[in-house]
């Protein structure tokens, strides 16, 4: 309605003053009344709200070009060193230029808008999810009822991590795909209308909330989640932190108020918080399970000391395996190990273990070639051939001592 | 004779000499256009003196007060219309002026050449237009037009209804 006002204006204004400036044949008020109708609509190009606006401005541009365009000569003579076309030219480029930043400042609140869509919908997302974890959590804590029933509750608790988990590192990837191309002109333009947004929609309140429940399920540690849940929780935090390094700035810059510095504070606590918690989990748990698997390798908290821990392990037992040749033990021992490799490290846990960095690939394929010399070397070794080998031996030559006692 | 012949030579170098020297001070450019497309309207500053900063000029408006208003201090001159012909000559009114003033540029000067009478009436937003290398004197007030030269009003003057 303002612009629709302030475009009628600017067409009245400048039928009034060209109408009358022809009216007057004065050159001099030709000249004046072209300046103040350029000047007007320059203002007004410059101070344009909408793309509607500048759209309408444009049209008075052609309006003022045509209502002159009879004057040229005059007005080249009158503007020097301007020119009549210089003059609209610049009109119509300002109006040009100001389109186009329009242009760019609606994209990016539609992107807002759509952003903040998106963070409440996530927020509701994570808010479900947390509940119905809890709850179950708080069931199976309270429970008094049969192991089966309760299997299944932390069965149920494990599913409704697992889907929580998954969200999470949707969520992420998601903010990450929409900010990473943001330049810091685009976060400017837009920063001052993402400051609008509710606590309740901010990106930083949302991850807030996602790290404090991650930190409170792990820090709980009720033995209800198993080594495949504790390293899938490790990938969402290593996730997590590697979208926070690429975007966090960009985040805090946007949703961080006055109070930038305290939020970007209060998450890197927060994520090194969560990290430590997880890591701390996920050893323990791989710890845990090798032990229940009579495995036993050097201690270990983190992906060196663990493959440093894997690697003596293998090599000592091969050294081993050389020593007794005729025992099945070290086989055995190596097939419990293989098992855990080949079956949990390799395939069940296969995808945490390579995208948390658990272990890297040049690792994974190093202690594949170590596995292979124990496994040769832990192999039982087969006597039959060499027996038979000799009875056969002494066979013949008891048949030729026969035949020559004959003869 | 000899002395006669050598009196004969030096006058003849003498009136050389003076033929070129007065051959140099002729020295001219010829059909100059001193017009000015569009007028210039002046606003004095607090000493009556006013610029034309694109057509390089600068006087004092205080002559023509007292030219057009004696001694009546209570009207002044809130801006000077000027213009120039092709011939290089002045013109120049304002607002409340009866007459225009044609001036005619000297060292450090205009010297009045011609002071033509518009109306008895005081001019009322007066105008200079230029229109085929000639001057016009517009009254806006009632599209009257008013072509002009040095030496004064223009025949054929009409009156135009725009």
């Amino acid at each position: 309605m303002k612009s629709l006002i302030k475009t009628i204006n600017i067409i009245f204004i400048s039928i009034l003053l060209t109408g009358t400036a022809l009216a007057q044949t004065s050159d001099y008020q030709v000249k004046k009344n072209f300046e103040e109708a350029h000047n007007e609509l320059r203002v007004e190009i410059e101070t344009a709200m909408t793309v509607k606006e500048v759209d309408s401005l444009m049209k008075e541009v052609s309006n003022l070009e045509s209502l002159y365009k009879d004057r040229e000569e005059l007005l080249d003579h009158a503007l020097y060193p301007e020119t009549y076309s210089g003059s609209i030219d610049q009109l119509k480029q300002n109006a040009r230029n100001t389109e186009h930043k329009l242009l760019i400042i609606e994209d990016k609140d539609e992107k807002l808008a759509k952003l903040s869509n998106e963070l409440s919908s996530y927020r509701s997302e994570i808010t479900h999810l947390n509940t119905r974890t809890d709850s179950l959590r708080n069931l199976i804590s309270d429970s008094e009822q049969s192991e089966q029933k309760l299997s299944a509750l932390v069965q149920r608790y494990r599913n409704s991590m697992e889907e929580r988990d998954e969200f999470v590192l949707n969520m992420i990837d998601s903010l990450f795909t929409s900010y990473r191309d943001m330049d810091s002109k685009s976060i400017a333009e837009i920063g001052e209308n993402a400051r609008e947004i509710g606590n309740e929609n901010n990106p930083l309140e949302i991850l807030q909330v996602v790290m404090e429940k991650n930190i409170q399920i792990l820090k709980a540690n009720d033995g209800s989640l198993n080594t495949e849940d504790y390293l899938r929780m490790y990938v969402v935090q290593s996730r997590f932190s590697e979208v926070w390094n690429q975007i966090g700035n960009d985040l805090v810059t946007l949703y961080g108020g006055n109070n930038t510095s305290q939020w970007e504070s209060n998450i890197e606590d927060k994520l090194g918080d969560w990290k430590a918690s997880a890591s701390k989990n996920m050893w323990a748990s791989i710890d845990k399970h090798l032990e229940q698997q009579n495995v036993d390798l050097n201690a270990f908290d983190n992906n060196e000391s663990f493959y440093s821990a894997i690697e003596t392990f293998i090599s000592n037992a091969t050294d081993a395996s050389r020593d007794k040749v005729v025992t099945n033990e070290n086989y055995d021992d190596f097939q419990a190990f293989y098992d855990f490799w080949n079956g949990k490290i390799k395939n069940e846990w296969g995808e945490f273990v390579q995208e948390g960095e658990v272990l890297t690939m040049a690792q994974i394929s190093s202690i594949d070639t170590e596995m292979m010399s124990w496994r040769d070397e832990a192999k039982p070794k087969s006597f039959l051939i060499p027996i038979l080998f000799g009875l056969s031996l002494i066979t013949i030559v008891g048949l030729i001592i026969v035949l020559a006692r004959k003869n | 004779m000899k002395m006669r012949f050598k009196v004969f030579i030096k006058i003849i170098w003498l009136a050389s000499f003076v033929v070129l020297a007065t051959a140099c001070n002729k020295f001219v450019v010829e059909n100059v256009n001193y017009s000015q497309q569009i007028e210039s309207v002046l606003i004095p500053d607090e000493n009556g003196t006013v610029h034309d900063v694109r057509h390089g000029i600068t006087f004092n408006v205080e002559p023509f007060e007292k030219q057009e208003f004696g001694e009546d201090e209570s009207i002044e001159i809130k801006e000077v219309r000027l213009i120039r012909n092709a011939q290089g000559y002045y013109f120049i009114t304002a607002n409340q002026f009866k007459n225009v003033y044609v001036m005619e540029p000297g060292k450090s000067e205009l010297r009045l050449m011609n002071k033509i009478k518009i109306s008895e009436e005081r001019l009322n937003a007066p105008a200079f237009n230029l229109r085929d290398s000639k001057v016009q004197l517009i009254k806006t007030d009632t599209d009257e037009i008013i072509t002009l030269n040095e030496n004064g009003l223009q025949e054929n003057n009409e009156e135009e209804q725009s």
